[in-house]
């Protein structure tokens, strides 16, 4: 399946498109889609500027004739400041398309669980069709819940876990005030399951280790940063 | 990308395949093998003498099976992950022959038992021939816990391709050793 994929040598040149802030510091960024530039949902690709190389995850569906990025600009990066910077139009070496953070077709109940910019990857397969899935995504502010419509109206079951206080109000359903560590270890129903986990490192080592302990049969898929 | 994760820092860790299982279990301790035999064939590619192009690149296609033949004992055997996997075909096996078979036609013949040693290189393809049986045991190790026979086609045949690896290895030590007018010690009775 995916060694199938077409464009997997070359380099891939893309133009910036249009760039719409979601919240302070995320910004999508839209790029024109290389011709036979095809991947899977979930997959991402590694940006070029520069000496710096960073990965992006498309956000958008593996039918739209464009490509989607939804880009954390971190005051003091490297990449990240220059994405959130540089002007339409610009052309930018991206690689072909990587990752096996891709549907997996387990037997098992899919939960996505997600902080920040890791909803990326769930993102795309939304896009393109994921359905019956139970998503737990984490964020500071409900601003950072991106996509939350979209996501709310595919999900089977959508925990947004806020860990500002006054973010949320704990009675509203889907929502949970605290860490997605805290809700799995606290309030998820145990079980076997197929993990899909992103974000950043630390996220995912806990929540490795949460999933060892209380619900040991399931399998997991990470990617972290 | 950060190259620590800090995931199996409790004993357990992933599968390709999803599955946690402990860091000792058969089918970790197998791909670890696998792991040393292809950073042996590393050190072998780093020692070879000069004039002997063919065997450099034949050494970089068996580093990349094996990092293909890893990611199949990474995986349980009749998972979906499966479907992600490069195939291991048995021409890869009959490829492997016809390697060993091309550098054996340039070789005095074999009459006796030969220890190992002589040149470097030579000497650490005969650590990697060791280290190939070691991963054969793994692997049928592996086979014999299996429950079922599910996706164990591509299991039997890396087993048989680390077998003619050995070999090849073998015959790559005497070729470098040929080579390089390096004495091959005969085992002498004592
Ligand atoms: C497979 C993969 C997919 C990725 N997908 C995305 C994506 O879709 N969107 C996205 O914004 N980033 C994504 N990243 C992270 C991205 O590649 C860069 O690491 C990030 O943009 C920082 O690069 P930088 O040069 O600006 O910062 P650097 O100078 O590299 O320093 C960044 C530091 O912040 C940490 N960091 C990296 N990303 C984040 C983050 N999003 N939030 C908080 N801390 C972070 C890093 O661990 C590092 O310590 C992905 C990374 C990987 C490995």
């Amino acid at each position: 399946m995916a060694e199938k994929l077409k464009g997997e040598n070359a380099v891939n040149r893309v133009t910036l498109l249009d760039r719409v802030w979601l919240s302070e510091d995320t910004f999508q960024l839209k790029c024109t889609r290389p011709e036979e530039f095809t991947f899977l949902p979930g997959q991402h690709v590694s940006f070029s500027v520069g000496n710096f190389c960073r990965e992006y995850t498309m956000v958008s569906a593996d039918t739209d004739d464009f490509l989607l990025f939804l880009i954390k600009r971190l005051p003091e990066g490297k990449l990240s400041p220059q994405l959130a910077d540089m002007p339409l139009q610009t052309q930018i070496a991206i690689s072909p398309p990587a990752g096996y953070l891709v549907n997996r077709n387990s037997p098992d109940m899919q939960v996505f669980v997600a902080t920040g910019t890791g909803i990326a990857p769930f993102i795309s397969m939304v896009r393109s069709g994921a359905r019956d899935f139970t998503l737990i995504h984490g964020a500071r502010d409900r601003v950072e819940l991106f996509y939350e419509k979209e996501l709310q109206k595919h999900a089977a079951s959508y925990i947004r876990c806020l860990t500002t206080s006054k973010a949320v109000n704990c009675n509203l359903e889907g929502f949970y005030s605290g860490r997605v560590t805290s809700f799995l270890k606290k309030s998820f129903t145990e079980g076997r399951y197929a993990f899909y986990l992103c974000g950043v490192w630390e996220m995912i080592q806990e929540v490795t280790h949460i999933i060892d302990e209380r619900f040991p049969a399931s399998v997991i898929y990470s990617e972290g940063y | 990308m950060k190259v620590y994760t800090g995931g199996g820092d409790k004993g357990k860790t992933s599968l390709f395949s999803g599955e946690r299982v402990e860091k000792h279990s058969s089918r970790i301790a197998a791909y670890g093998d696998l792991d040393e035999l292809n950073s042996v064939i590393g050190v072998v590619l780093s020692m070879l003498p000069q004039g002997v192009n063919t065997l450099e690149q034949q050494l970089q296609v068996i580093q990349a099976r094996l990092f293909q033949a890893g990611a199949w004992l990474a995986t349980t055997p009749g998972s979906s992950a499966a479907e992600f996997l490069d195939p291991f075909p048995e021409t890869l096996v009959k490829d492997m022959e016809k390697d060993i078979d091309q550098l054996s036609d340039e070789l005095p013949p074999l009459k006796v038992f030969i220890l190992p040693g002589g040149h470097t290189a030579a000497s650490m393809s005969h650590v990697g021939r060791t280290v190939c049986r070691r991963c054969e045991r793994k692997i049928s190790q592996l086979l014999e816990e299996q429950n079922s026979d599910a996706g164990q086609d591509e299991m039997k045949t890396i087993q048989v391709y680390i077998n003619r690896l050995s070999d090849y290895l073998f015959t790559v030590a005497r070729y470098i050793n040929f080579k390089t007018d390096t004495r091959e010690r005969e085992w002498q009775k004592s």
